[in-house]
């Protein structure tokens, strides 16, 4: 395997994508803004593909589950726009989705969470 | 005797070459513009950089264990928005507010340290999710900047401790030299700095060697935490406000005072001294950019970026001489 031009690749691309993404975003707001534009981007990015079931270590991903994640994020978003909670607790609200899809990816937690659920016999380190 | 000095040299050298461009970009500015060369400029680069190198020494613990913490701005901006709003809205004296966030940001950071270490989580990821954590809990608070007004809060912040001559520093610059201290003193002369570099060198042979590294891990972040809160209250002593935009990027200059201060992103090796160093190297830019006038204020964020790269590859360059001999 060539190891080492497939990790350059896989950065271009990512440029690339990211390039293509930054031409949406100004054809949608017909503006460009060094400050603002796609700031704080990068966790709904990574939110969208670890919903979509790819695994943060690597080995394991899904395209179709990362564009299903990135629906999900916009509907979250989406969401808290229209039920009329304020718009700031957006941020909040996908941490904590964020964490708890880490937690779920875990398998320590999953461990803890059956050594909670399952009582241990006496005696054994819960 | 000697042959050790020897042998010494190599791990000093990343430090050397810092402080050599610190020396040489101090010399290029006072050749080139008027009343750059005064002490005062000098003791500012220490007053107005403050809070990043608080900053910057919790993360260099955090880079020698070989982790990263990219919370630290957002936690910067949590702290002076939590302390603005306790001091402002709730008219909490400040020795109170002051106390209050930074066991805030201490357990934020065992927080974080806790599912790193508990439940194997990438640094990366969790402190990623930290950050916006932090940085959406601001809007909870105001989406406004809150100004400082308290009277003895806004003394202190101006409070000037006259050195000699005209020359004077800040309560932060002392602050941020006191934290150096105690951090070279934690790092070198007891059990918890020595498992850092031992975790960041090898975490499975560290553990073999049967040091503490579960609670070393768990005690790094909430020492990053705790660097983060207490940077957060020097930096409203620069600022006299809270603000959810404050300190954006500030991890990025935390990371690059730390590499460019010779500590190797990939752990273990790295001098809690070489931190202060690249972050007054970070503060020279500025200034110089400054006293240029002519550069937009951006440049600096070019610059340091540009040398973060040229750091990164003198870096690869030094562990492959070392792999060599």
């Amino acid at each position: 395997m060539r190891e080492r031009l497939i990790t350059v690749c896989v950065y271009a691309f990512c440029g690339l994508t990211a390039g293509v993404a930054g031409l949406l975003i100004s054809s949608n707001v017909k503006s460009a803004d060094g400050n603002n534009a796609g700031a704080l981007l990068e966790l709904d990015a990574i939110l969208a593909v670890t919903l979509g079931g790819t695994l943060l270590t690597g080995g394991r991903f899904s395209l179709a589950g990362s564009v299903v994640g990135a629906l999900i994020i916009q509907t979250l978003t989406s969401t808290i726009y229209s039920i009329g909670v304020p718009p700031e607790i957006n941020l909040v609200v996908k941490a904590v989705v964020v964490f708890v899809v880490m937690l779920m990816q875990s398998s320590e937690f999953r461990r803890a969470i059956h050594g909670w659920v399952v009582r241990t016999p006496a005696g054994s380190v819960p | 005797m000697t042959r050790m000095k020897w042998r010494l040299a190599p791990k000093m050298l990343p430090l050397a070459a810092t402080v050599a461009l610190f020396l040489a970009m101090g010399l290029f500015g006072s050749l080139s513009y008027t009343g750059f060369f005064s002490a005062q400029v000098f003791l500012n680069l220490l007053i107005d950089n403050a809070f990043l190198v608080i900053v910057a020494i919790g993360m260099t613990f955090v880079i020698l264990s070989g982790g990263i913490d990219l919370s630290v701005g957002s936690v910067v901006a949590l702290s002076t928005m939590v302390l603005a709003s306790l001091v402002e809205r709730q008219h909490w004296a400040w020795p109170w507010a002051v106390g209050v966030v930074l066991l805030m940001g201490t357990l934020f950071g065992a927080f974080m340290g806790w599912l790193i270490q508990r439940f194997r989580l990438q640094p990366f990821i969790v402190t990623l999710a930290g950050m916006f954590l932090a940085r959406g809990l601001c809007y909870l608070i105001s989406i406004d900047s809150i100004s400082i007004v308290d009277p003895a809060y806004a003394a202190l912040a101006q409070f000037r401790l006259p050195l000699w001559a005209d020359a004077a520093v800040s309560i932060s610059a002392v602050i941020a030299l006191a934290v150096l201290a105690i951090a070279i003193f934690i790092a070198h002369y007891t059990e918890f700095g020595r498992t850092v570099y031992a975790v960041g060198g090898n975490e499975h042979s560290a553990l073999l060697m049967g040091l503490p590294v579960a609670r070393t891990h768990v005690l790094i972040y909430t020492l990053s935490g705790f660097c983060s809160a207490l940077g957060g209250v020097v930096f409203t002593f620069y600022t006299l406000s809270g603000y959810g935009l404050h300190a954006i990027g500030l991890e990025l200059d935390a990371i690059a005072a730390v590499v460019i201060g010779g500590t190797l992103l990939s752990g273990g090796v790295g001098f809690i001294f070489g931190t202060l160093f690249g972050a007054l190297t970070l503060g020279i830019i500025q200034t110089l950019i400054m006293f240029d006038g002519t550069l937009s204020s951006w440049w600096t964020r070019i610059v340091i970026g540009a040398l973060l790269f040229i750091f990164c590859l003198l870096q690869r360059v030094f562990e492959a001489r070392r792999a060599q001999s």
